[in-house]
C-alpha cells in the first residue's frame, strides 16, 4: 500500500504543477470574480440613490407603512408632491430619480405610471415602490391578514412518498441539481483524460519496464488512479469553493440565492455514483492506454468513446419535456450515463428507488468487470512501445488464463 | 548462493519459440555477460528473470527464490527499452523511482548528491530530464539503477550514446559494484567491453544456450595453434611454421601439429636478422568466436 500510495503522491503533484492544471482550476474562479465586479460595477452604477417622488391625488399611498417595511437605510426614500408639475419640477432639477403618477382610480385601473429623464429607476426602488403601494392597500386589514397578504404563496411541491420537496419559487435551488449534476459528470471525465495520459506517458516515456520491476503493474495503475482522482476532486473542491463563496459574495445583491442550502440528498447520490463511474472511466482509460502506442492515438479512441459519458447532455431538453420518459429511464440505468442522467433527473423528477438501486448495481457491476479487463490488457500492452494492439487480440487474451500469447511481441 | 540461477528456461508467444533451454548462473562479485544475436531470446531470458514473463517451464531463483517484493526492492535493472519521466525534472525523479525501491526519501537524497557530482550532473539536477543530452539521460538511468543499492544489477546496453570518458565512468562503477559483491548481469553486443569486464558469460542463440562459462577459458579452448608475432626485420622460413600472415601490424603463424609455441620462439630468438618485441598465444577474440559459434551453428542448422 506504500508504493500504491507513493506512486498516487507523485501522480497528483505532477498534475497540480502543471500549468494547465492551474488553468482548469483558477479559470472558473477568475470567470466568477470577473463577472461578480462585473455585476456589482453594473449594478452600482445603476443604482441611483435619489429618493423617488409621487403624485397621489386618491392619497392611495400611505406614508406611515415605510416606518413597517425594514430598515430605513435600506429603504428606498419617497417624497410626496401635490402636483405633476411640482414633481417634474424636482425630477428635472435632480433632487428624485424618478416619480409615480398614482391614478386615483387605481382600484380598477391596477396601473402606476412612472415618469423619469433619462435613466429607468433603479432596480431596488421600483421593488421599493411596489412593496409601498401593497403596504399601503393592506394597510386598513388586521397585521396578521396583512403580512401574510404580503408575503404571498410559496408553492412548495412534494412528493406523495415524502423522499422530495421542491420549493418552486426559487430556480436557483430548483436547478442546482441540474448544474451539480454536470459538473460531477465533467470532474469524472477530466480524471478519465488525466488517467489516459498517464498510463500512456508509462509507455511513451519507456519507464514501464523499469518501474515494474519495482511495483506490480495493478499498484501501479491503483497508484496512478487513487493520485489522479484526487487531483480532480481538488479541481472540483476549488470550484465548489469558488461557487460558494461567490453565493455568498452575491447573496446581498440577489434575492434568489438567499435560500439556497446544500442539497443534502444530491450529494449522497453523488458520492454513492462517483466512485463506480470513475471506477468505471478508469477502466475503459486505462484499455485504450493498454492498447494504444501513445496518448495521441489513445486521446482520439477516447474522444469517441466520451459520447457514452455525455449523452445525456445531449438530451438534456427532453428532461424539461418529459423527465420519465422511457428513453432516460434508459440512460439511468445505463452505466456509463447513469451518473449524468441520475443527478440531472433530480432537479425535475422524483426518481424511483427501484431505478436507482438497478442502475447503481449495473453500474457497480460494469466498472469491477471494467478494470478486471482493464488489468489484463494493461498487463498485454505495456511493453508493446509503439505499437498498437487490436481491441479482439485483447478480448482474445481475456479468454486465456494467463495472458501468455501477447505478453510481448517484440521480446 | 548464486545471486541468480536460470535452469532450463523455455517461453513461447503464440507460434513462436522464443526460448527453447537457458540454464546458467551468476554469482555474487561477477560481472556476468550476457550475450547472443539480435532475437536470440536475451531480453526474453531477463524478463523472465525479472517475473515481467512467466516461463513456460524450468526453473528461475533470484536472490534465492522467488521474485517478491522485498526481493525486487535489491535488484536494479535498466532494460533496453528503457527512459525517465521527460517532463519532471532530474532530482525528484531519481529521487521518487528510489523511494520506490524502498529507500527513504532522506536517505536517497544524501545517496543521489554524490552520484549527481560524481556523474557530473549536479548543476542539471534542476532541469527537466527531456532538456538533457542522450549521454546524460544515460547516466541518469545507471543512478537509478544504482541508487537504491542493489544486489543484483542488470544492465542492457550500458555504453550506449554515451562517449569515451563517460563509458569508461561507467566502466569504473560496475567494477566497483562487483568489487563490493554485487552481481551484475551485462547485456551487450560490444565484445571488447565483455572481454574487458565480464567474468563469465553465457551466450545464447536461437533461444539456447550455446556457448558458457568463464571468458578466459573460452577463448583458450577457442584458441587453435597458432601464435602472434611483433617486431622487425626479416622473418625468414621457421621449423614447424605453416603458414605466416600479417595481421594488425605483426604476424599470425599456423604452427603444424606437434610444434609448440616455445619451440617457434627459441627459434626467433636465435635469429639475428628479427628482433622480437611481442610474442604471443594467439587466441582467438570474443568477437570472432561469437561470430564463428553463431554462424557455425547456423550452418550445422542448415
Amino acid at each position: 500500500m506504500r508504493r500504491v500510495l507513493l506512486i498516487a503522491r507523485q501522480a497528483y503533484l505532477h498534475e497540480v504543477r502543471r500549468k494547465s492544471f492551474l488553468v482548469a482550476a483558477l479559470a472558473p474562479i477568475g470567470l466568477v470574480v470577473l463577472t461578480a465586479l462585473l455585476v456589482v460595477f453594473v449594478t452600482q452604477q445603476g443604482a441611483s440613490k435619489l429618493p423617488l417622488g409621487y403624485v397621489d391625488p386618491g392619497g392611495l399611498l400611505k406614508p406611515a407603512v415605510l416606518s413597517t417595511m425594514g430598515d430605513a437605510d435600506e429603504l428606498t426614500a419617497f417624497r410626496a408632491y401635490e402636483s405633476e408639475e411640482q414633481a417634474r419640477a424636482a425630477l428635472e432639477v435632480g433632487d428624485i430619480q424618478a416619480y409615480y403618477l398614482v391614478p386615483a382610480d387605481f382600484g380598477t385601473a391596477l396601473t402606476l405610471k412612472a415618469c423619469f429623464l433619462e435613466k429607468w429607476p433603479s432596480d431596488r426602488a421600483r421593488s421599493d415602490m411596489n412593496r409601498f403601494l401593497r403596504a399601503s392597500l393592506l394597510a386598513d386589514l388586521d397585521p396578521a391578514v396583512r403580512q401574510r397578504a404580503a408575503e404571498g404563496i410559496t408553492l412548495t411541491l412534494r412528493t406523495s412518498d415524502g423522499r422530495r420537496s421542491m420549493d418552486m419559487s426559487n430556480p436557483v435551488a430548483f436547478m442546482l441539481p441540474f448544474l451539480s449534476g454536470i459538473l460531477f459528470v465533467i470532474t469524472v471525465m477530466m480524471s478519465a483524460g488525466y488517467l489516459l495520459q498517464a498510463v500512456t506517458a508509462e509507455k511513451e516515456n519507456r519507464t514501464m519496464e523499469m518501474v515494474i520491476t519495482s511495483v506490480s503493474p495493478e499498484q501501479l495503475i491503483s497508484g496512478k488512479a487513487l493520485g489522479l482522482v484526487g487531483v480532480s476532486l481538488t479541481e472540483l473542491g476549488i470550484w465548489l469553493v469558488t461557487i460558494v463563496v461567490g453565493i455568498l459574495i452575491a447573496r446581498p445583491f440577489v434575492a434568489e440565492l438567499r435560500n439556497v442550502g446544500v442539497p443534502w440528498d444530491l450529494v449522497g447520490i453523488a458520492a454513492l455514483y462517483f466512485l463506480p463511474s470513475f471506477v468505471l472511466v478508469a477502466g475503459i482509460m486505462i484499455t485504450i492506454g493498454g492498447l494504444a502506442p501513445d496518448y495521441r492515438q489513445g486521446q482520439q479512441v477516447a474522444g469517441s468513446l466520451n459520447l457514452l459519458f455525455v449523452a445525456p447532455l445531449l438530451v438534456s431538453t427532453l428532461l424539461f419535456i418529459n423527465p420519465d420518459s422511457p428513453v432516460l429511464v434508459a440512460m439511468t440505468l445505463f452505466p456509463t450515463t447513469a451518473f449524468a442522467m441520475v443527478t440531472m433527473r433530480w432537479s425535475f423528477t422524483v426518481v424511483p428507488i427501484w431505478q436507482l438501486v438497478l442502475s447503481w448495481s449495473l453500474l457497480v457491476a460494469t466498472a469491477t468487470a471494467a478494470v478486471l479487463f482493464a488489468a489484463r490488457v494493461f498487463r498485454l500492452g505495456m511493453l508493446r512501445y509503439g505499437q498498437p494492439m487490436s481491441l479482439a487480440k485483447a478480448v482474445s487474451a481475456l479468454r486465456t488464463r494467463r495472458p501468455r500469447s501477447e505478453e510481448a511481441r517484440h521480446a | 548462493m548464486s545471486s541468480v540461477t536460470v535452469s532450463h528456461v523455455a517461453k513461447s508467444f503464440g507460434q513462436v519459440q522464443a526460448v527453447r533451454d537457458v540454464s546458467f548462473s551468476v554469482e555474487p562479485g561477477e560481472i556476468f555477460g550476457l550475450l547472443g544475436p539480435n532475437g536470440a531470446g536475451k531480453t526474453t531470458t531477463i524478463r523472465m528473470m525479472m517475473d515481467i514473463f512467466k516461463p513456460d517451464r524450468g526453473e528461475i531463483s533470484v536472490l534465492g527464490g522467488r521474485l517478491d517484493e522485498p526481493r525486487k526492492d535489491r535488484i536494479g535493472y535498466m532494460p533496453e527499452e528503457r527512459g525517465l519521466y521527460r517532463d519532471l525534472k532530474l532530482e525528484p525523479t531519481l529521487i521518487y523511482l528510489a523511494t520506490l525501491k524502498g529507500v527513504p526519501e532522506s536517505v536517497a537524497r544524501q545517496r543521489l548528491e554524490v552520484w549527481l557530482k560524481r556523474f557530473d550532473l549536479w548543476d542539471h539536477r534542476a532541469k527537466k530530464v527531456e532538456a538533457l543530452s542522450k549521454g546524460m539521460q544515460q547516466k541518469a538511468q545507471v543512478i537509478a539503477t544504482l541508487l537504491h543499492e542493489p544486489d543484483l544489477i542488470v544492465i542492457d546496453e550500458p555504453f550506449s550514446a554515451l562517449d569515451p570518458i563517460n563509458t569508461r565512468l561507467i566502466q569504473e562503477v560496475i567494477e566497483e559494484q562487483r568489487a563490493a559483491g554485487k552481481a551484475v548481469i551485462m547485456s551487450t553486443h560490444v565484445m571488447h567491453q565483455v572481454e574487458e569486464l565480464c567474468n563469465r558469460i553465457v551466450l545464447i542463440d536461437k533461444g539456447s544456450t550455446v556457448l558458457y562459462g568463464e571468458v578466459r577459458e573460452i577463448k583458450r579452448n577457442a584458441a587453435g595453434n597458432a601464435v602472434r608475432v611483433e617486431g622487425y626485420g626479416e622473418l625468414g622460413a621457421l621449423h614447424g611454421v605453416l603458414d605466416t600472415r600479417p595481421r594488425n601490424g605483426g604476424w599470425q603463424m599456423t604452427l603444424a601439429p606437434g610444434t609448440a609455441p616455445q619451440d617457434v620462439l627459441r627459434q626467433l630468438a636465435a635469429t639475428d636478422t628479427f628482433h622480437v618485441q611481442r610474442f604471443e598465444i594467439a587466441e582467438p577474440s570474443l568477437d570472432d568466436i561469437f561470430v564463428a559459434v553463431v554462424q557455425g551453428k547456423e550452418t550445422a542448422d542448415a
